[in-house]
């Protein structure tokens, strides 16, 4: 008889989505709850694909989670998986070390959460004799390697390691148990349960390695599909792995070209096609796209003016569809304007451009009092909405480059299309 | 580029039209005017040139004749040195064809135009009005910033200020430190709000610890209170249990010493004393009973056997029932018989006579043979009653028949006869009469000629009148020959002599005027003089002289006297010159009075020459007047020239009336001529017509004519009807003769078909051979209609008779075997009263049967009743000799007093067993004997007191219980309270939104004010690069649109600005801001031309379009601006549309090399 398991992690259970398509009352009450919309999801799997266990590579909750109605939640799941005789490994990363609620909490017996140390449950299921290994993180940063932790795969026995790594050379993660992937290979382990990194990514040697990424993306930084694993040992120690969609909103990018594009309503149609190709693409129930709008065409500086005009527009194109939604449209495109000549541009307009670009933007003290600007609005923020203009000076000063650059191409924009219609 | 041809070939309302500029004259202004009313299509013919050069736009307006696909337009242009003719046609790709309709790149003009697109054409290079007022609007937008009128002046963007001022708002809108109704400060509103509504849902983990703690000390409490109330309870009840048993125990002690009285007794069985009653009632009435059954039994035997049976009758029962009913029916056939033989006898021989009467026969007939079926004789009938119609029809339809015979033979001749009085016109005469009639008519020669006669005597009469009005002595037709003066000299003579009297009118008020000054001036130089001490200057000059004697005097021989001469002669003069100069301000008057009188004096002279030199121009027009008039106006006396050119020209008019009337009636005459002539012409060939029909007089006068040939006409109508009526008599008396010889053959084939019918029903029939006589038949058929009725009526007497008679013999066969079988002999009794008999003693053998049964029966009855009382008596024997014995007693009352005794002593003892138990159960002690040694060691009062402690107790306990459990389902309600749902998360995602969205208008807010701080810099820049060449333009431009009144502009900095000013050509300066509404559209303008002219300084030039630009322009103004588009097409095309055809004069007197284009409508 095979042992069964679903594998998931970063479940972030409670943490919001980050998109301004959310101001969409509606939106928000369809996917406002799509974190637990997916744990309720892979419950249901678990039940309906009667495996013997659920294996939480840690990160249940954001760090600074504290409502105890998120922990009754979980609570509540457990005690589904619990009421069906399926087993929850699960161990804490660096979120729940974190965490108060898990403290608050009281689960279900046959949840088994590993401790601090290394520790290893053993069990018969039939012929199949079944080692799980698990660590939790105790503290929120593990700068050195967990593996050597680990106790060693038990003879006969089919090893399954749970860890919350950043795996090396996973950027921006190194303060997280960092380990290679050969590292855990050589371990000896049928299969690496891992958890942290919220793409997916699995690695199969001799035994399998597979990071499942989180069920539910919270912004367009994690876009795609989202997927749990169903994994099945056979009896002979063969290790089978589906994988399995859990996101109840994907985000995704839709580039759309508008070269040569000459109407509005020619605009409004190609974007609305190129989100239906890609929605047609998508599983997930809801799709949040962003747009990211290219190439030449005369009504670029409109777009530019009249952007929520814009998103309005194809808002209620798609509306009728109910399950896309525009998350911010990003406009690159280029005005086909003047050309500039030997002579110089023909157009006093298209100067005044050229003169922001090669000039004004270089002036002295113009990048001075930019950035004051940006300081006196900043500070006037709260926190958590400060992270617009980066978080440290390199930041800061790349965003003011880019605001430089994209005013001085919207001012112009603006000054041509509305001096013209207050004529 | 030059526009050499504009096509608009299918464009708007234009189908091939062509706007054809020409060649460029060499050296000279390109400059047109295109001049077309409102709706000519000037706009569409600037669209029409956009749409050439840029394509036809997706949602053309101008398709509304012809169709997207057919829409084209046209243009010759000329650049780069050569002439391109193009086509442009409306089409996603390849629309931008050559002349010979080859595709060709839209690269061909993209360069000529250098990149500019057709927005930035429209605004660069177009004008109109409206362009003009905004433009002058935004001069007060901008504050006159020099930066932002050059951009928006060389860009066309009237609307820059409103655009940035727009950023700015926008900007602001979002966000404003410490502003609180900026979109930012909303969201942190809103932020707040958010928090709050978290705090009050949700139970952060701290909290619940909290919570738990509460739950779980709550818990404690109420378990506590809980376990000392369940003690206290036990002792209450413990102690109420002693004190509740102690009466009882002295209850219980009181029965036992009841019971010790009543001594032994033996306890009989429970029922006895239920049963005591019953026995004793028993003893009496049971012996009584089975005496009175006794004798009922013997009394009943007795009757019983005194009853006899007649059992051979009994037995007979069903016979001698069924002889009772034959018995019956003898009786009834007895009297019927002889009636109904006799009724048969009747009818049978009433049949008989019936044969006899219808068959006309002697012998006897069997009426039964004479019976005709039903379907025949109703057949026949309805023959019969078919047959007066069939006989009627065949004498109607004869009759008819001859009388349409008759009627058809009279119409025949009737009709012959008219033919022959009124033959019938040839068809084709009378048509070409009533054609020549009818022409005739139309032409209303004979009105027409009546009106020209009464026109010609009308006319006639006006010109009598208007001569009469005319003094003309020659012949009346000369004075159409006279030459008049226009009305246009005799104005010119009017006008003229007006100001010669205007002229003669001043020119005597000046001189009345200058009289008056005269004598005013030579009245005050009277009074100057006359003043006292006042030395002339001749007085003066000649004591000057004097003086100047005596000085000569006294050099040339000095001596005493001539220098006492001297010496009183200078004194007399130094008196005079101090005299003189102390009036020197009255000498001075004087001199200018002088002065003055004579300039007065030679302005007289000049009045009187003026009055004299226009006195000779009246004369000399006169002259000229009595000239003009000499040649054969009728010159009229008159007071002056004014009156005689009046009435010369009433005399003009006059005559203009008379000749005209003469002109009119002249033409009057003409009129009648031609009229007579026409109906000469009519005549002649209508009564050619009327000739060759031959009814009319030859010669007759048309009107007569007219009315002969409307009669001959009239005539011939009504002879037509007449003979139509006839033709048609003579049809229907055909077609009815037809018709009624088809109904005389149908009706004697009816009476065919009746007689075959006729013979066919008779057949078979015992009377077919009287069919001729059909009253006969008719008669027979109403016979034998009643005959099967009587025949089966006789048949239904014949079947009773037999009937009865069978009845009758049955009875009397049956008696009789009856009697046999009873051994009794027939005897003389009749047979009806020997039945009767013999059913009487069969009824009363009967009844007897019946009643001995009875008596059996109640018999038995009684026996069973009797045993029962036997056993009952047995039974009761048996219990009393129980009881007796039992008891030991002699009789049953005794017996009754024992029981007695015996259930006193049960009820006591089940009151002390109850009283125990309840005891035992008070005190909770397993026996009696416990129990009362227990209560005996007790003291009664201490324990009463200690229970009622532990009631109070208990009652405390139970109020803090209440509050203990109230406080534990509060804690633990909480705790439930917090629940697993997402509220909590919800209000966090939408507070992350809002975080969001504070970000995303952050980030807007900085792009508008980057921009806006961008903007401000490069326009200042743009000012600083085009401010030289530019303002050297515009200033000029602006100097002669303005004439002068401005010599230009400049620029005066403020801080970071730099605003314009117009200098006065007054000297001083005003800032743009401040003029007058149209001078701010001038000033615009002038700044538009100078971003034009550098436009084309730099690049190749492209045609320039304005579009009545100069409504609120004053015409010298007007005139200015065509100049300056004259001066400015010397180095570009410019195109002027205009609805007003004095700009058009006016552009070619500015710029006489300007071509004008008239766009027809």
């Amino acid at each position: 008889m095979p042992f069964r398991f679903v594998h998931t992690a970063d479940i972030h259970l409670d943490s919001p989505l980050r998109t301004l398509a959310m101001r969409d009352p509606d939106l928000a009450s369809l996917i406002g709850g799509s974190t637990r919309q997916a744990l309720h999801g892979i419950v249901d799997l678990c039940l309906e694909e009667e495996v013997d266990a659920l294996i939480i590579a840690g990160d249940l909750y954001d760090g600074d989670q504290t409502s105890m109605k998120t922990a009754r939640f979980l609570a509540d799941q457990m005690k589904r998986l619990h009421e069906a005789g399926i087993v929850v490994y699960k161990v804490r990363g660096n979120h729940d070390a974190l965490s108060k609620i898990t403290h608050e909490l009281v689960l279900p017996p046959s949840l088994k959460l590993f401790g601090g140390r290394g520790e290893t449950v053993e069990f018969r299921l039939n012929d199949l004799y079944v080692a799980i290994h698990g660590l939790s993180f105790s503290k929120p940063h593990a700068p050195e390697s967990l593996l050597p932790k680990y106790g060693r795969p038990r003879s006969g026995a089919v090893n399954v390691g749970i860890m919350h790594t950043s795996l090396a050379g996973a950027a921006g993660h190194d303060l997280y148990a960092p380990c290679s992937v050969a590292d855990l290979h050589e371990w000896g382990f049928a299969y690496w349960a891992l958890g942290h990194i919220h793409v997916r990514s699995e690695h199969r040697e001799a035994g399998a390695v597979v990071m499942p990424g989180m069920p539910q993306g919270r912004d367009i930084g994690e876009a795609g599909l989202k997927t749990v694993s169903l994994v099945t040992v056979a009896d002979d120690h063969s290790i089978q792995i589906e994988e399995r969609p859990t996101s109840i909103a994907q985000f995704e990018r839709v580039p759309v070209d508008l070269t040569g594009a000459e109407t509005w309503p020619e605009i409004v149609d190609r974007i609305e096609r190129e989100i239906i190709a890609v929605r047609d693409a998508t599983s997930a129930p809801h799709l949040v796209g962003r747009l990211f709008l290219r190439g030449q065409t005369e009504l670029s500086w409109r777009m530019r003016r009249d952007r929520d005009l814009l998103r309005a527009d194809i808002e209620h194109r798609l509306g009728n569809s109910g399950r896309t939604w525009i998350d911010k449209i990003e406009i690159g495109t280029a005005a086909s304007r003047g050309v500039p000549t030997a002579r110089g541009t023909p157009d006093p307009v298209d100067e005044l451009g050229i003169l922001i670009r090669d000039e004004i933007r270089s002036q002295h003290g113009v990048r001075e009092s930019v950035a004051a600007l940006v300081k006196e609005i900043r500070d006037d923020l709260p926190p958590d909405a400060r992270r617009f203009c980066g978080d440290d000076e390199a930041g800061f000063d790349s965003f003011v480059d880019r605001l430089l650059g994209e005013s001085g191409e919207e001012i112009v924009a603006r000054l041509a299309q509305d001096g013209a219609e207050f004529r | 580029m030059r526009l050499r041809r504009l096509d608009l070939t299918r464009y708007g309302k234009f189908t091939d039209f062509a706007l054809d500029f020409g060649e460029r004259a060499v050296g000279g202004p390109d400059f047109h005017i295109v001049y077309g009313l409102n709706e000519a299509g000037k706009s569409t013919a600037f669209s029409g040139f956009l749409d050439l050069l840029f394509g036809i736009e997706e949602r053309s307006t101008y398709g509304f004749l012809h169709q997207y696909a057919a829409m084209e337009v046209g243009a010759v242009l000329e650049f780069g040195g050569k002439l391109h003719e193009v086509r442009r046609v409306k089409q996603r790709t390849g629309s931008l064809r050559d002349a010979s309709g080859q595709t060709v790149g839209d690269g061909l003009l993209v360069g000529a135009l250098g990149g500019l697109t057709r927005d930035a054409y429209r605004m660069m290079f177009s004008l109109d009005d409206q362009t003009l007022e905004n433009g002058g609007n935004a001069i007060l937008d901008s504050k006159g910033e020099l930066g932002e009128l050059l951009f928006s002046a060389s860009a066309g963007l009237a609307g820059l200020s409103k655009a940035l001022t727009a950023v700015s708002g926008e900007a602001d809108g979002i966000f404003r430190k410490r502003a609180s109704s900026t979109d930012i400060a909303g969201l942190k509103r809103r932020l707040t709000e958010l928090k709050a509504a978290r705090d009050q849902i949700d139970i952060q983990a701290n909290a619940y610890s909290v919570l738990v703690a509460d739950f779980d000390r709550a818990e404690r409490a109420y378990e506590e209170a809980m376990t000392e109330h369940v003690e206290f309870k036990a002792r209450s009840k413990e102690l109420g249990g002693l004190v509740r048993a102690a009466p009882l125990l002295a209850e219980h002690r009181r029965l036992g010493e009841q019971l010790s009285d009543l001594g032994a007794l033996p306890n009989p069985p429970g029922h006895w004393a239920s049963e005591l009653p019953a026995l004793i009632d028993g003893d009496a009435t049971l012996k009584t009973r089975l005496s009175g059954l006794d004798r009922q039994t013997r009394r009943l035997r007795d009757e019983r056997d005194a009853i006899v049976v007649n059992e051979a009758l009994v037995r007979l029962t069903d016979r001698i029932s069924a002889l009772s009913s034959g018995s019956a029916r003898n009786v009834g056939a007895e009297t019927d018989l002889p009636k109904r033989r006799t009724a048969l006898n009747e009818i049978r021989s009433r049949l008989i006579q019936f044969a006899r009467s219808i068959t006309g026969e002697d012998c006897d007939v069997d009426p039964d043979t004479l019976v005709v079926d039903a379907g025949t004789l109703a057949k026949l009938r309805e023959l019969i009653e078919r047959w007066s119609g069939v006989e009627t029809r065949l004498a109607s339809t004869g009759t008819e028949l001859e009388a349409a015979t008759q009627a058809e033979k009279h119409a025949k001749e009737d009709r012959e006869i008219l033919e022959r009085d009124q033959p019938t016109l040839d068809a084709t005469r009378r048509a070409a009469l009533q054609a020549a009639v009818t022409g005739v008519k139309a032409s209303d020669l004979l009105p027409r000629r009546r009106l020209a006669a009464t026109a010609v005597s009308a006319k006639a009469r006006a010109v009598e009148e208007a001569m009469h009005l005319v003094p003309w002595p020659g012949k009346r037709e000369d004075i159409e020959k006279v030459q008049v003066p226009s009305g246009r000299q005799i104005q010119d003579w009017r006008d003229t002599l007006a100001g010669q009297d205007l002229r003669r009118k001043s020119h005597r008020q000046h001189r009345r005027d200058l009289e008056t000054e005269k004598a005013e001036l030579q009245a005050s130089i009277a009074a100057a003089e006359t003043c006292a001490g006042t030395i002339g200057d001749d007085e003066a000059a000649a004591l000057r002289e004097r003086r100047d004697g005596a000085w000569t005097a006294l050099r040339d021989g000095p001596d005493v006297r001539s220098a006492a001469v001297f010496e009183e002669l200078m004194r007399a003069v130094d008196t005079m010159a101090d005299a003189r100069l102390a009036a020197a301000d009255r000498l001075a008057e004087l001199r200018r009075l002088k002065r003055d009188l004579d300039v007065c004096k030679a302005r007289m002279v000049r009045e009187d020459e003026l009055l004299a030199e226009v006195d000779a121009e009246t004369g000399s027009l006169a002259a000229h007047v009595k000239e003009v008039c000499a040649i054969g106006i009728v010159d009229q006396p008159s007071t002056s020239l004014g009156e005689r050119i009046a009435k010369i020209e009433a005399w003009i008019a006059r005559r203009k009336q008379a000749v005209s009337a003469m002109s009119e009636h002249r033409s009057a005459l003409a009129d009648i001529q031609a009229v007579e002539c026409a109906i000469v012409e009519a005549t002649a060939s209508l009564d050619k017509v009327a000739q060759s029909v031959g009814a009319v007089s030859k010669d007759l006068e048309l009107t007569v004519l007219l009315q002969a040939t409307d009669d001959l006409l009239a005539k011939e109508a009504s002879q037509a009807q007449l003979r139509a009526a006839a033709d048609k008599l003579v049809r229907d008396a055909g077609r009815s003769v037809g018709t009624r010889r088809k109904a005389a053959e149908s009706a004697v084939q009816g009476g065919q078909a009746w007689r075959d019918e006729w013979a066919i029903a008779l057949t078979g029939t015992w009377f077919r051979d009287r069919s001729d006589d059909r009253r006969a038949v008719r008669s027979i058929v109403d016979e034998l209609t009643g005959l099967p009725a009587r025949l089966a009526e006789r048949d239904e007497l014949v079947r009773r008779v037999r009937s009865m008679e069978a009845d009758q013999e049955s009875f009397l066969s049956d008696l009789e075997a009856l009697q046999h079988e009873l051994g009794e002999e027939a005897g003389d009794k009749a047979p009806g009263a020997a039945a009767a008999d013999l059913i009487e003693r069969h009824r009363v053998a009967v009844d007897a049967r019946s009643q001995r049964q009875r008596k059996r029966d109640d018999l038995a009855e009684i026996e069973k009743e009797r045993a029962a009382v036997v056993d009952e008596i047995a039974t009761h024997d048996a219990l009393k000799a129980d009881l007796l014995t039992f008891f030991n007693v002699q009789d049953l009352k005794e017996v009754s007093a024992c029981l007695s005794r015996c259930g006193t002593r049960d009820r006591l003892e089940s009151e002390r067993s109850s009283i125990a138990s309840r005891i035992m159960q008070e005190t909770g002690l397993p026996s009696m004997e416990v129990a009362e040694e227990c209560l005996a060691g007790l003291n009664a009062g201490e324990q009463a007191r200690e229970h009622e402690e532990c009631i109070r107790r208990l009652e405390d306990l139970d109020e803090r219980l209440k509050s203990l459990f109230a406080a534990r389902s509060g804690a633990a309600d909480k705790l439930a309270a917090i629940g697993n749902d997402d509220a909590a998360a919800r209000i966090e995602a939408e507070r992350r939104t809002v975080m969001l969205e504070i970000e995303d208008k952050a980030v807007r807010f900085l792009h508008l004010r980057t921009g806006a701080i961008l903007a401000e810099r490069a326009l200042q820049v743009y000012r600083e690069k085009h401010r030289g060449s530019m303002m050297a333009r515009a200033s000029e431009a602006f100097r002669i649109i303005t004439r002068d009144g401005y010599s230009g502009l400049a620029t005066r900095p403020e801080k970071d600005r730099e605003t314009l000013i117009g200098l006065s050509g007054s000297g001083g300066s005003k800032l743009a801001t401040d003029m007058s509404k149209g001078t701010r559209f001038q000033l615009y303008l002038a700044l538009r031309l100078a971003g034009y002219t550098e436009f084309v300084a730099t690049r190749q030039s492209v045609p320039f379009i304005a579009d009545d630009i100069m409504e609120t322009f004053d015409e010298p103004r007007s005139e200015e601006v065509f100049a300056l588009f004259g001066k400015i097409s010397e180095t570009g095309q410019v195109i002027y549309f205009t609805h007003h055809r004095h700009l058009c004069e006016l552009a070619k007197k500015s710029v006489p090399q300007a071509v004008i284009h008239e766009l027809l409508s």
